[in-house]
């Protein structure tokens, strides 16, 4: 199977984010974009196209499954290992990548440990 | 409005790929209907039709992405697939090679050693017939040369007629003449020849030819000035790269450094018939022409000559031929540049390339057998592939993929090969080879061997795919082994076999018969050494007292070793002759008659010591002195040409006054008659001579010849030089050579051909062998059941070997007859080369056909022994 565009680092907001939102439980579409919504203060708004665009890509992907919903008709998602992986690996470089921007004193109120 | 917006958004999420649209539509309908309702619950009406809206873009931006996306991965889908498949065959060619080593090492080796032996012949024939010359505009450069009156052949030029030339030619656009020189080095380490080449201004540009440091002669001459070789410069000075402006003394006088020339072919040291030396040992200088003194009239030189644009070279040639008259009344002959140095080997080269066709269509035959044989050990794997659904393309291409991984490692392999053969070759080759250019893997070379790789690729799939296509490989269906086309390919082995070996064989005795030729003269154990004694001033001879006693007293030092067997000296060894000249012979009551001859300089010991047969009269000795009236001995040749008593006639030679004036006889009396020598070599005929005796026509710079007791001449070799130096300190003497390689290196065109044919005639002949014997062990193992039932029910198994034997020699039989129609025409393409022997010799004809035949017998001896000794009961249980 080819591989999906979504397996390169960096990841897309929107990638990263629906990843972000499946960590801890499975969701189905409009809930992934109300968590987004409210995790983000309404940094980041996904429409439910775009959303649901994402969610074809990490299903070709590998990077999440789809878990048959158990009392309405709504399909939910469910993270599998490589995108947990994966979006570890995103986690990590941006936290490496806000760590220089620490250092660096150019985040206000953000000072670097000593 | 809200149901509007909702309706554009389905119609626009119906523009998804199917496989989206199905899994996501309701989900997306719904989600989105849901953010719309919650942004009008919390913002009013407005901000839920502005959702929608929002929804609605970004599900039109999202159909056109999902449908790229998807199309992205169809296609590496299908190529991933596709590579998926050709790894594959790859893996599986490759598996298949270790498990039958031999054959996949059999067919790989044989495609190198074709693809080797092609290249190779093609890049050594690129090199000498076709790349350009290092030259600007190489095509109007050409070599002239005076015409012999009698037999129309070519010798050196007078500066009369170069002169002469150059005042008449208008379709010459600049010339320059060219003539032999050498001096003696000195050197730290002592005093070593040193042979160059004498040009006259505009030598250099004449060719177009740039130095390597410096400048070239160029402008009024220096006679002081020298340019070196890169070859002199590198072999012997080092490489020095502040070699421009040093001082050199040569024969004891300054010469000044001015340039350095790269190596390449270039005219130098001109011999009598029209012959331009490739030896590089010959041009290691150049130095300018003195001025013309009374030697006007000497045919010493060479003249090159740069035609105009548009000149034809017989234009010219005749425009030459009218202005004769005041030059020497010669004609002139024009040579094309290239045509000088490899008009010998044009088809000697393309009696070669023939030779490797011949094998390479050999080896395709052979492969394509093994092959077949190869694809019927694989039969039963093709049927389950079949049986699992591959197509016959996909089997063909599995075939294909196989042959090639062999071919791409056969000509990966040649090549390698070919590049260190063409590296290798000018330096084990002699040096009169014609490498007018540097033999190189170029871009035609690797062509054409990558053309080999995929014709013999193509051939070697060719029949195994034919049958797949046409039948696929039904697990019953009747093998290939012993069918028509398969003992097609053994015959045509066998006749290809024939037809190159024949040639060589041919070649391989006319070589023989030509080294098996009376030279007139003692050949072996004879020491060849040039020696020059130099004279007070550089140009001018020694005193003839000082030539005379050096004679005398070399040939002494030398006769008294118990080892030497004869001493003598002569201006030209016995196998060459470089000086020619017009007799006037005395008719009473006729014109005088003019006959060209070899003049031939030779001390009063030469003919004993060479061993040469004196016919009738004396020859010379001791005490014809230079004082006395001259005497001369002519060969049989000159006697026939002459036709009436010899002895006792009067000529007047040129030479001898022109070089020491007064104190030599200018007409001398032939005493005596000699037998022919072959100083033209052994492959030519004798020419009619007049031999003068060093006692009356001193020779400053000679060749001693020291015929030594057998097996004496290497370790006499060694001594001569300072035997030489110990009479004559300041004389420049060279390495001592032995006349049989002298002889070697003049047939060394000759031999090497003949070799060379003969190794791929043998290569050709071993794979038609192979052929056969692939062939009928191949029938034997396929016609194994058939052959243990036979002996199950009676048959002797003596019957059953004389049938696989009788099998292999009917196949052979056909091959041979086919053959000699092949052999009747490489024949032909050899005749014009061969000597003492026929195109159809029966000597050679016969001994091929038996020889060969009697090898297909040995190679059926193993099969036909495999045959008696199959064993019935394992047959039968196996049925």
């Amino acid at each position: 199977m080819a591989a999906p565009p979504v397996d390169q680092l960096p990841l897309s907001v929107a990638v990263y984010q629906v990843l972000l939102s499946l960590v801890e439980n499975d969701l189905h579409g409009y809930a992934l974009i109300k968590d987004i919504d409210t995790r983000t203060g309404g940094e980041v708004r996904l429409t439910a196209s775009t959303m649901y665009g994402v969610l074809a890509r990490l299903l070709e992907g590998g990077l999440v499954d789809e878990v048959p919903g158990a009392e309405d008709r709504r399909r939910t998602y469910r993270l599998t290992r490589t995108g947990r992986a994966l979006l570890r690996r995103e986690a990590e470089r941006l936290a490496r990548a806000a760590r220089w921007a620490i250092e660096k004193r150019l985040v206000p109120g953000l000072e670097p440990r000593s | 409005m809200t149901a509007v917006l909702l309706y554009v958004l389905r119609l626009v999420v119906g523009l998804w790929p199917r496989c989206d649209r199905q899994r996501f539509a309701a989900d997306l309908v719904a989600a989105a209907e849901a953010r719309a309702a919650e942004a009008g619950r919390s913002r009013g009406p407005a901000a839920r039709w502005r959702c929608l809206l929002d929804e609605v873009v970004a599900a039109s931006g999202e159909a056109w992405h999902l449908r790229r996306w998807r199309r992205s991965l169809a296609t590496s889908g299908t190529r991933q697939a596709a590579l998926a498949g050709w790894r594959g065959d790859v893996v599986r060619a490759w598996r298949g090679a270790t498990r039958r080593p031999v054959t996949a090492l059999g067919i790989t080796v044989t495609i190198a050693a074709v693809v080797a032996a092609t290249a190779t012949a093609l890049g050594v024939a690129t090199a000498v017939l076709w790349r350009p010359l290092p030259y600007p505009a190489p095509n109007r450069l050409v070599f002239l040369w005076e015409a012999a009156a009698e037999d129309g052949g070519a010798f050196r030029v007078s500066r009369a007629s170069a002169e002469a030339w150059r005042r008449a030619a208008s379709s010459i656009e600049s010339m320059a003449f060219f003539g032999a020189s050498s001096f003696a080095l000195e050197t730290p380490d002592g005093v070593s020849p040193f042979r160059g080449v004498r040009v006259s201004p505009g030598y250099f540009t004449t060719l177009g030819a740039r130095p390597l440091l410096g400048h070239t002669l160029e402008g009024p001459a220096r006679l002081d000035e020298i340019v070196l070789s890169e070859r002199a410069w590198r072999t012997r000075f080092g490489a020095a790269p502040e070699i421009v402006g040093r001082t050199v003394r040569l024969s004891g006088a300054p010469f000044t450094i001015v340039g350095v020339m790269p190596d390449r072919v270039s005219p130098g040291w001109p011999a009598n018939p029209a012959h331009i030396g490739l030896d590089p040992a010959e041009r290691e200088y150049w130095v300018s022409l003195p001025p013309p003194g009374d030697n006007l009239r000497s045919h010493l030189f060479g003249v090159v000559a740069r035609l105009r644009p548009g000149a034809e070279a017989t234009d010219v040639a005749a425009e030459l031929s009218a202005a004769a008259a005041e030059g020497d009344g010669h004609a002139a002959v024009v040579t094309a540049f290239r045509d000088q140095f490899v008009h010998d080997a044009r088809r000697p080269l393309l009696v070669i390339l023939a030779a490797v066709v011949a094998l390479l269509m050999a080896a395709i035959a052979n492969l394509a057998a093994l092959q077949a044989t190869a694809y019927e050990q694989q039969r039963q794997e093709f049927s389950v592939r079949a049986a699992l659904g591959a197509g016959r393309g996909r089997l063909v291409r599995a075939i294909a993929v196989d042959v090639g991984l062999h071919s791409l490692l056969g000509v990966a392999c040649g090549l390698a090969a070919a590049r260190m053969a063409l590296a290798w070759l000018p330096e084990m080759l002699p040096p009169t080879m014609p490498f007018v250019t540097a033999p190189a893997l170029d871009a035609t070379v690797v062509g054409a061997a990558v053309a080999i790789g995929v014709l013999s690729t193509a051939l070697m799939a060719a029949w195994p795919a034919a049958r797949l296509l046409a039948g696929g490989p039904a697990r019953n269906s009747r093998s290939v082994i012993g069918g028509r086309v398969y003992r097609g390919l053994v015959v045509a082995q066998v006749a290809l076999g024939v037809a190159s070996a024949v040639p060589a064989g041919l070649l391989g005795r006319s070589l023989a018969v030509v080294l098996g030729r009376d030279a007139g003269f003692a050949m072996t154990d004879v020491v060849v050494t040039d020696v020059a004694l130099p004279g007070p001033t550089p140009g001018a001879n020694p005193p003839m007292a000082e030539v005379t006693r050096f004679e005398t007293d070399v040939r002494a030092a030398l006769a008294s070793r118990a080892d030497v067997r004869g001493v003598a000296l002569a201006y030209d060894h016995p196998l060459e002759s470089n000086w020619s000249d017009v007799l006037v012979l005395p008719s009473p009551g006729q014109a005088s008659d003019e006959q060209q001859v070899q003049l031939r300089i030779v001390s009063p010991s030469y003919f004993a010591a060479l061993e040469v047969d004196v016919l009738t009269g004396r020859v010379f000795d001791d005490a014809d002195r230079a004082d006395r009236p001259g005497l001369a001995v002519i060969n049989r040749a000159l006697a026939e040409r002459i036709g009436r008593q010899a002895l006792g006639l009067r000529v007047t030679p040129g030479g001898p006054r022109f070089t020491w004036g007064a104190a030599v006889p200018d007409a001398f009396t032939v005493v005596g008659v000699v037998d022919n020598e072959r100083f033209r070599g052994l492959e030519a005929d004798a020419a009619p001579a007049l031999y003068l005796s060093t006692r009356q026509f001193p020779m400053p710079e000679v060749s001693l010849l020291t015929r030594t007791a057998p097996g004496r001449a290497e370790a006499v070799a060694a001594d001569v030089a300072a035997i030489v130096r110990g009479v004559a300190p300041v004389a420049s003497v060279a390495r001592p050579r032995l006349l049989t390689a002298l002889r070697d290196v003049q047939l060394a065109p000759r031999s090497v051909t003949a070799r060379v044919v003969t190794v791929f005639a043998a290569i050709t002949v071993g794979l038609a062998v192979l052929g056969v014997y692939g062939g009928l062990a191949a029938a034997v193992s396929a016609r194994r059941r058939e052959v243990g039932v036979r002996l199950a029910l009676g048959e002797s198994p003596r019957l059953a070997a004389g049938r696989v034997v009788a099998d292999g020699l009917a196949t052979v039989g056909v091959g041979l007859a086919l053959g000699l129609v092949g052999a009747a025409a490489s024949g032909r393409l050899v005749a014009h080369v061969l000597v003492g022997v026929t195109p159809a010799d029966p000597l050679v004809v016969g001994g091929v056909m038996a020889g060969l035949l009697a090898a297909a017998g040995a190679a059926s001896v193993v099969p036909a022994w495999r045959a008696a000794h199959v064993d019935p009961v394992e047959v039968l249980r196996a049925e």
